[in-house]
């Protein structure tokens, strides 16, 4: 018989949790009680979480095709929800998580360092402007 | 009287509006605005690729702290996948007169302006930063306004290989040797001198000459980081006119260079070095002799000593030594469609074993260039027309995965933060 985990979030609701799911967490597997409140992690958030460990409790084998296809759509939220994702998964201690949701961000800064790519090229270009307006004064 | 009180109010009323939106935008910014644990914005910076990571190191103070980090540059370092650096000769502007572009200096004279066709972006000459470490020149200096090569580098991603730049040119010819990220050029303004450039970062540093050397191939320049004390030491090779090799070595932390016994076996005849030298297993590895030759030489990076190593076959034009997993690898062409693969167990007699053997596609003109330092790939280029292939060792298959015009000499690299200096001088340049 597994045991059952009580997760309490920050205002106050209570996710119940099986073992297998639970000690995806290292926070939970090295805590004594059974019951865990998690401060600073909303409802909502932590549900998110409780979501995924059962996903990932259910298949052991995170090579899976379709688990990938999951694992994407999750990520795949808004920013402020992956901030405070990544802060209750870094609390639990969920390390493929936490991967997971830290590669989203780097990829998210990947994308946007490339548009901020052509802005940065006009500081380099001082002699290219100066001929550019020299042209555009006709000579 | 009437008209200057509801002006009033209304302009009151317009006042506390403004007031009360910017209230609630304040609001909701703050709710967006999530604080991740530190450790966590490590491990997300980690990810980046070197190029982005440049760029972020100027976000705000808690990200340039994280970068600037020694422990954290070398944390991605080790994550980070090899690619090939190189040098693209600038194509000569064309001279046409209609295509003629007149400048104006000065003085008011004017002078006639060559169109650089390959100028997409500006490249900054990487000589003009010896010049001015500090801020970027106007007008350029006259020796330097035509650039000779650019530097580029080809990265392996998803099957395919892609051209990447850094907007840098320079005038030497040569790429001597690479590191860890740093890389070793011709100083085309101090004869014979080299200087260190990370192209990332774009930090360069001239090294004091060191022996000079009338002939190309009668010197070697070898680059490795100890592992004993973590400075960077650049190995200088070379022969004399009746072939015996002397060796110099400067660490970067002193810049300057000493005078260190060099092999002692003896003569290595006229023909010189080919190739610049293997980073393997704490030591570097030449290659002495294009055809025939029997053995490695090979310089332990900490003690500083010489070993002359067998090879387990002779070695003929299109093998090669080359790092893989950390030790020296000889890949050799035993047939058609036969590549094998030895790995050197030790430098003190252990001798090679066969690790591998590529029985596919392998033609006899692919010589290999690289392993991938994550993935394992071994990146090949045919000699015939300058097609790159990897070969996987999990799936053993060659696969072709691009082609540069040309055959620019390539060297393995990593793209990465790495600087020469010490933790406590600024690198906020």
């Amino acid at each position: 018989m597994s045991r059952v985990f009580k997760l309490k979030s920050s205002d106050n609701e209570t996710f119940e949790v099986e073992e297998a799911a639970a000690l995806l967490s290292e926070t939970i597997k090295s805590s004594s009680s059974t019951e865990i409140t998690v401060p600073n992690v909303k409802a909502e958030i932590l549900g998110k979480v409780v979501e995924w460990c059962n996903k990932h409790a259910e298949s052991e084998d995170t090579k899976d095709q379709l688990i990938k296809e999951w694992d994407a759509e999750f990520v795949s939220v808004d920013q402020h929800v992956l901030f405070k994702l990544i802060t209750a998964a870094d609390y639990l201690q969920i390390k493929e998580l936490v991967d997971q949701l830290t590669q989203r961000v780097g990829d998210m800064i990947k994308a946007k360092t490339l548009k901020t790519v052509e802005m940065t090229y006009p500081t380099f270009n001082v002699e290219r402007e100066v001929q550019e307006e020299l042209k555009s004064l006709g000579f | 009287m009437m008209v200057t009180r509801s002006k009033s109010s209304g302009l009151l009323k317009l006042v506390e509006e403004r007031l009360l939106k910017k209230k609630t935008e304040e609001e909701k910014k703050e709710a967006q605005i999530s604080y991740i644990p530190k450790d966590c914005i490590s491990n997300i910076l980690a990810r980046l690729p070197a190029d982005s990571l440049q760029r972020s190191r100027f976000v705000c103070k808690p990200w340039y702290n994280v970068v600037k980090n020694p422990k954290f540059i070398h944390a991605h370092l080790q994550r980070s996948e090899s690619v090939l650096i190189f040098l693209t000769p600038n194509v000569k502007e064309s001279l046409h007169p209609i295509s003629k572009k007149i400048k104006v200096g000065e003085n008011g004279r004017s002078y006639p302006m060559a169109s650089n066709l390959q100028e997409k972006q500006n490249k900054i000459p990487v000589e003009s930063k010896l010049f001015y470490p500090n801020s970027i020149p106007i007008f350029g200096h006259p020796a330097l306004n035509s650039p000779k090569n650019f530097i580029q580098f080809l990265e392996f991603k998803n099957g395919k290989s892609d051209i990447g730049e850094y907007g840098l040119s320079c005038l030497g010819n040569n790429i001597r040797a690479t590191c860890n990220g740093l890389i070793l050029l011709d100083n085309k303004l101090k004869k014979g001198g080299v200087i260190v450039l990370n192209p990332v970062t774009k930090k360069v540093i001239a090294l004091p000459v060191g022996t000079l050397c009338r002939l190309l191939h009668q010197e070697s320049y070898g680059f490795a980081l100890s592992d004993v004390t973590g400075e960077y030491k650049v190995v200088h090779l070379f022969l004399d006119q009746l072939g015996f090799a002397g060796c110099e070595i400067l660490s970067l932390n002193k810049k300057a260079w000493r005078e260190i016994s060099g092999p002692s076996f003896g003569r290595f005849g006229i023909n010189g070095f080919g190739f610049a030298p293997v980073s393997a297993a704490g030591a570097l590895h030449w290659i002495l002799h294009f055809n025939g030759s029997n053995y490695v030489v090979s310089m332990e990076v900490d003690k500083e000593k010489f070993h002359q190593i067998p090879l387990p076959k002779s070695f003929r034009t299109h093998d090669r030594i080359i790092e893989i997993g950390g030790s020296l690898g000889f890949v050799i062409h035993e047939d058609v469609n036969h590549i094998d693969i030895w790995i050197l167990k030790g430098l003190s007699g252990e001798g090679w074993t066969k690790q591998h053997s590529i029985t596919v596609d392998s033609k006899i003109d692919m010589v290999p260039l690289c392993s991938l330092r994550i993935k394992g790939d071994i990146i090949f280029r045919r000699y015939k027309d300058g097609s790159f292939y990897a070969y996987d060792f999990q799936q053993q298959q060659m696969t072709e995965i691009g082609k540069i015009n040309g055959l620019p000499r390539c060297l393995p690299h990593v793209n990465s933060l790495v600087t020469w200096m010490q933790a406590s001088e600024d690198i906020f340049d």
